[in-house]
C-alpha cells in the first residue's frame, strides 16, 4: 500500500470534518494509506499576508517533517497546496530564503531539504485514473456538475503543477469517470469570493453568487468542489444566502470525495452526505 | 496548641478563599457574554441551568463524565499515559492518606467502631498511598527535566504544588519512621494505651519492641534473653497487639527508620519526632490555606470544567452561564502543556515570539489579567495577537484533559478585544473563520473590528497624499517603495507598462459598478501608485483589502509582474504599519 503524508486543512476539523473523512475513505479504497504526522502544523497560509519568516517557517515544517519520513504531502486544500508549493519554491531558489528559514527549523531539529513533493488530491487522483476508472461500482448517470477548480490550484504558474495539466481538464474527466457529465460554463476560472469572506462579505457574495448563477445558467444541476474554502464558501455562505432571501434558487454542491466515493460505494457515513448544508440527499437517485 | 491553631487558621483561610474564588466565577466575565449581567444574576442562572440539567436526560451526561473524566481522567489517558499514570497515582494516592489519614477523625472513626490507625490495613495502605504519591511526583519531576520542550516553561506555580506534595509526604514518611525508633513515642503509647506501671514489665515490652517492632532502645539489654522476651511478648499480647500490627507492614517509613537507626537515639533525644510533626502539619495546613490561590485549585475548578462542558451546549445555553463556565475554565488549567504540544500555529512563535500564541500559556496570561484590574495597552495587545493568531483548528479543545473548551474561549475573548482595540491580523486570513461564525456576533459586532483597523491603518497614513487635488512627485518618500520593489515577493515592480490587463482580468473589478468609488484604485492603478512611490494611497484603497489572490492579474499579465505576490506583500506592509502605529500609540496611552 503506497503512504502518503496528509496535509490537512485546519478548517476541516470543526466546519468540513466529511472533507477529512471522505479523503480518507476514498484514498485507502484506492490502495492509499494518508499519513497523520504527528507536529504537522498550519501551512502557513494565513500568515503569507502578515509575516513572511513566519509563514515559511510553518510550511517549511510540514515539508521537512514529510521529507524526514521519506513521504511525499498530499493535500486537499487549495490554500495549503498554494502555500506549501510557493515556500518550497521559495525554499527551493533564494538560498538566503532557506538558510533563514533552516535557522528556526534547526531549533527543532528539523531541516528544509526540498527533496519530496508536494501534490493536491486532485493531481494525484489524476494520475491513477485507470485505478479509479476499475474501482467504480456505480455510474451517476445524467448527472451535470459544473467543476469548480478553484484559483490556486491553478495559479501562480511558476509555483502550482501547471505544466502538466495544461489544459485543465483533469478536474472534468475526473469527475466523468464517476459517470457525470461535466458541463462547460464560463466563469469556471473564476474565484468564489471564500478569501475575503471575512473582509469583505459584500464582495465576497457578489463573486460567489455570479457563480452560482452562471453554472445554473449553463445547465448544471450540481457544483464539485475541491478545496475546503470553496466548499465552505458555496455550502455554508450559500445556505445563508438562501435563509436570508438573498438568493431565490441555490445550486447545491459536493467535494469530489464524496462524488467519487458514492460511484466507489463507500460508507455513507464516512462520506458525510448528509453534513452538507445545502441539501444532496436527493443525490442518490442517480446511482 | 499550635496545631488546633494553625488548623483553625487555615480552615478559615481556606474557607475565605474559597468564597472569593467562588464569588469571582460569578463575577468575572472574559469573553462577550455575560458583561451586563450581575454576579447575582448569573448565580441564579446557574441554578437554575443546573436545575434543569438535573432533572433532563443530561444527567446520564454528568454521571458518564464523574465516573470516567473526573475519577478514572479518561481524558488525560486519551492524550498521554505516560502522564496519566503519573497524574492518577498521585490522584488516587493522595485520596487514600487524605480519607484514611488527614480526615481519620471525621471519616474513618465515626465509619468503623474499633478504627485504630496503628492496625491493619490502614497501616499499610497509608503507606501505599504514600509510596503512589510518591511514585507519581518522581514520574512527574522525571518527565519535566527530561522532555518538557522549552516553549511551555514551568512556573512557580506548577513548581510550588510539588515541592508542597513532596515535602509533606516526605516530612510524613520521616515522622512515621523517627516514631518507630522513638523510645520517648514507645513511653507515651505505654502510658496511653496499657495498664502495666511495673518497671520490669515495661522493661520487657521494651526488649521485645526493640526486638520486633524496630524500636530503637538505650536500654543496656543483654542479648539472648529468651525468659525476657516471653515476658515481653506476654505483655505485648496482652496490651499491644490487637491495635497495633507490625511497623514492618509501614513499609516505607520501616526503611527509612532501618536507615535512621545509627543515630536514631540522639534524634528522639533532640526532640526529632516534634520538629517532623511540625513540619508535617504545618506544610499540610500551609497547603490547605493556599489552595484556593494556588495550583490547587485544580482539584475543584478541573472537575468543574469537566462536568460543566460534558453537560453544557453553548448554542443553546444561557450566556450568563457561558461567562460563568469560562470563568471556571481559567481556574481548571492546570498549565499542563498538552495544548501547546499539538497547537497548529506554534510555529509562528519562532519568527513572533509572542508566548501568547501558545494556547498554554495564553490561558494563563489570561487569568492572570482577568483577576489582575488594570491591564496595561501593550498586554492587551499581545492578547489579542495570541488571541488571533489561531487558525481555530480544535485541536487543543479535543486534547485538554481538563476539558476546557478552549476554542470557544478564545473565540469569545478574542470577540470581546476586538470591540476594544485594533488589531492589525483582522486583514489577514485569520478573519475567515469570524466571517464564518458571523451569525454568533450579529453585523455590527463583526463589522466594528474592520472598521476599527482601517480607520486606525488610515490615521498612520501621511494626511496629504491621496486626498489632496495635486501630488508634488518631488515631495514623495519612497522609502516604502525602496523596501517593496527589494522585497521576495516585490522585485518585478518596474515590469509594469501601466497596460491594464491585470485590472481586466480581476473578478473582483467585474462584480463592481463604480470601481473608483467602491474600491478606489483598481490592481494596475495600485502598480502604478506604487512605481510612483504612492504607497499610502494604495493602503487606503479598498481593492487592496478586497484583493481575493487568486493570481488571475499575474497570471494575464503580458510583462510578467507578479501583480497578487506584490499586493500580498503591500498587505503585510499595511499590517505592519498599522502594528508600528499602534504599538506606538498605546505606549503613549500607557505613560499617560
Amino acid at each position: 500500500m503506497k503512504r502518503i503524508a496528509i496535509q490537512r486543512c485546519c478548517s476541516t476539523p470543526v466546519l468540513l470534518k466529511q472533507y477529512e473523512t471522505s479523503t480518507d475513505s476514498v484514498l485507502r479504497r484506492l490502495g492509499v494509506e494518508p499519513v497523520d504526522i504527528q507536529n504537522f502544523g498550519c501551512c502557513g497560509y494565513p500568515l503569507r499576508t502578515f509575516d513572511l519568516e513566519a509563514y515559511l517557517a510553518c510550511s517549511a515544517k510540514n515539508i521537512s517533517l514529510a521529507e524526514k519520513e521519506g513521504l511525499q504531502v498530499l493535500t486537499f486544500c487549495n490554500g495549503c497546496y498554494l502555500s506549501l508549493r510557493q515556500a518550497y519554491h521559495y525554499l527551493k531558489n533564494d538560498d538566503n530564503v532557506k538558510a533563514g528559514t533552516n535557522a528556526i527549523l534547526a531549533q527543532d531539529g528539523l531541516v528544509f531539504r526540498g527533496t519530496t513533493e508536494i501534490v493536491h488530491l486532485l493531481h494525484f487522483l489524476i494520475s491513477i485514473k485507470e485505478k479509479i476508472h476499475d474501482s467504480i461500482t456505480s455510474h451517476l448517470k445524467g448527472l451535470k456538475v459544473a467543476t469548480h477548480y478553484g484559483c490556486q490550484l491553478m495559479r501562480p504558474r511558476e509555483v502550482v503543477d501547471f505544466t502538466q495539466h495544461k489544459p485543465p481538464l483533469f478536474f472534468d474527466e475526473l469527475v466523468e469517470i464517476t459517470g457525470a457529465e461535466s458541463i462547460s460554463w464560463a466563469a469556471k476560472q473564476d474565484c468564489c469570493g471564500a478569501p475575503i469572506y471575512g473582509l469583505n462579505p459584500d464582495i465576497s457574495t457578489r463573486l460567489l453568487v455570479k457563480k452560482i448563477l452562471n453554472a445554473k445558467e449553463a445547465g448544471a444541476s450540481l457544483l464539485c468542489i475541491a478545496c475546503p474554502f470553496c466548499q465552505l464558501q458555496f455550502d455554508h455562505v450559500q445556505h445563508r444566502l438562501l435563509a436570508e432571501g438573498r438568493l431565490d434558487q441555490g445550486l447545491p454542491c459536493i467535494l469530489y470525495t464524496q462524488l467519487l466515493g458514492l460511484a466507489l460505494g463507500l460508507d455513507e457515513e464516512a462520506l458525510g452526505i448528509q453534513k452538507n448544508k445545502i441539501d444532496l440527499t436527493w443525490i442518490k437517485d442517480f446511482l | 496548641m499550635t496545631f488546633t491553631i494553625s488548623l483553625y487558621a487555615a480552615l478559615c483561610i481556606f474557607a475565605g478563599g474559597i468564597l472569593c474564588k467562588t464569588y469571582n466565577w460569578f463575577r468575572i466575565s472574559v469573553g462577550i457574554h455575560g458583561q451586563d449581567t450581575s454576579p447575582g444574576q448569573r448565580l441564579l442562572s446557574a441554578l437554575k441551568g443546573i436545575l434543569s440539567m438535573l432533572t433532563s436526560k443530561k444527567i446520564i451526561n454528568l454521571g458518564r463524565a464523574f465516573f470516567f473524566d473526573v475519577l478514572l481522567q479518561n481524558r488525560l489517558l486519551q492524550a498521554s499515559a505516560y502522564r496519566w499514570a503519573s497524574h492518577m497515582l498521585v490522584f488516587w494516592g493522595f485520596t487514600l492518606l487524605l480519607v484514611m489519614h488527614a480526615l481519620e477523625a471525621v471519616i474513618m472513626e465515626p465509619l468503623i467502631s474499633d478504627y485504630a490507625s496503628t492496625q491493619n490495613p490502614y497501616l499499610f495502605l497509608r503507606n501505599l498511598g504514600g509510596l503512589f504519591v510518591l511514585l507519581g511526583l518522581a514520574m512527574m519531576i522525571f518527565r519535566e527535566h527530561l522532555t518538557v520542550p522549552a516553549k511551555t516553561k514551568r512556573s512557580g506555580a506548577d513548581i510550588a504544588i510539588l515541592v508542597f506534595l513532596g515535602v509533606m509526604l516526605v516530612s510524613g514518611i520521616f515522622l512515621e519512621g523517627t516514631k518507630i525508633t522513638s523510645k520517648t513515642r514507645f513511653l507515651e503509647m505505654v502510658e496511653d494505651y496499657s495498664d502495666e506501671d511495673d518497671p520490669r514489665a515495661i522493661k520487657a515490652l521494651e526488649y521485645y519492641w526493640a526486638r520486633y517492632y524496630g524500636l530503637a532502645s538505650d536500654t543496656d539489654f543483654p542479648k539472648d534473653d529468651s525468659r525476657l522476651l516471653e515476658t515481653g511478648k506476654d505483655i505485648h499480647e496482652m496490651s499491644c497487639a490487637s491495635c497495633h500490627a507490625r511497623p514492618q507492614w509501614a513499609f516505607m517509613s520501616y526503611g527509612f527508620s532501618k536507615l535512621l537507626r545509627p543515630i536514631a537515639r540522639d534524634l528522639d533525644r533532640a526532640g526529632g519526632t516534634i520538629f517532623l510533626w511540625y513540619m508535617h502539619f504545618l506544610t499540610a495546613f500551609a497547603a490547605l490555606a493556599l489552595f484556593p490561590f494556588t495550583k490547587f485549585l485544580h482539584l475543584l475548578a478541573t472537575p468543574l470544567s469537566l462536568l460543566a462542558n460534558a453537560v453544557m451546549d453553548e448554542s443553546s445555553s444561557d450566556p450568563a452561564n457561558i461567562a460563568t463556565k469560562q470563568a471556571i475554565e481559567l481556574d481548571a488549567c492546570t498549565h499542563c502543556g498538552l495544548c501547546t504540544e499539538v497547537c497548529s500555529v506554534e510555529m509562528a512563535f519562532r519568527a513572533i515570539p509572542n508566548p501568547n500564541i501558545f494556547p498554554s500559556e495564553k490561558i494563563q496570561k489570561l487569568r492572570s489579567m482577568a483577576v489582575g484590574g488594570n491591564t496595561s495597552h501593550q498586554d492587551a495587545a499581545d492578547m489579542l495577537q495570541g488571541l488571533y493568531l489561531c487558525t481555530n483548528c480544535h485541536r487543543c479543545t479535543d486534547i485538554c484533559p481538563s476539558g476546557i473548551n478552549l476554542q470557544s474561549l478564545w473565540f469569545y475573548v478574542r470577540e470581546a478585544y476586538l470591540l476594544k482595540i485594533p488589531e492589525p491580523l483582522v486583514l489577514t486570513f485569520f478573519s475567515f473563520y469570524r466571517g464564518i461564525k458571523q451569525e454568533l456576533l450579529g453585523p455590527d459586532r463583526f463589522h466594528r473590528p474592520l472598521k476599527a483597523v482601517r480607520k486606525a491603518l488610515n490615521a498612520s497614513l501621511d494626511t496629504g497624499i491621496g486626498t489632496t487635488q495635486t501630488i508634488e512627485l518631488n515631495e514623495i518618500d519612497r522609502q516604502k517603495k525602496n523596501l517593496l520593489s527589494k522585497s521576495l515577493r516585490g522585485s518585478s515592480l518596474s515590469y509594469c507598462f501601466t497596460c491594464t490587463t491585470c485590472s481586466s482580468a480581476c473578478p473582483v473589478t467585474r462584480v463592481v459598478d463604480d470601481a473608483p468609488g467602491e474600491l478606489g484604485l483598481v490592481p494596475h492603478q495600485i502598480i502604478r501608485a506604487v512605481n510612483l512611490g504612492l504607497v499610502d494611497i494604495v493602503f487606503r484603497s479598498e481593492m487592496l483589502w478586497s484583493c481575493l489572490g487568486c493570481y488571475l492579474c499575474q497570471d494575464a499579465c503580458p510583462q510578467g509582474v507578479r501583480v497578487a505576490d506584490i499586493l500580498a506583500e503591500l498587505k503585510l506592509m499595511a499590517a505592519n504599519q498599522v502594528k508600528g502605529h499602534l504599538q506606538k500609540r498605546g505606549e503613549k496611552e500607557d505613560l499617560e
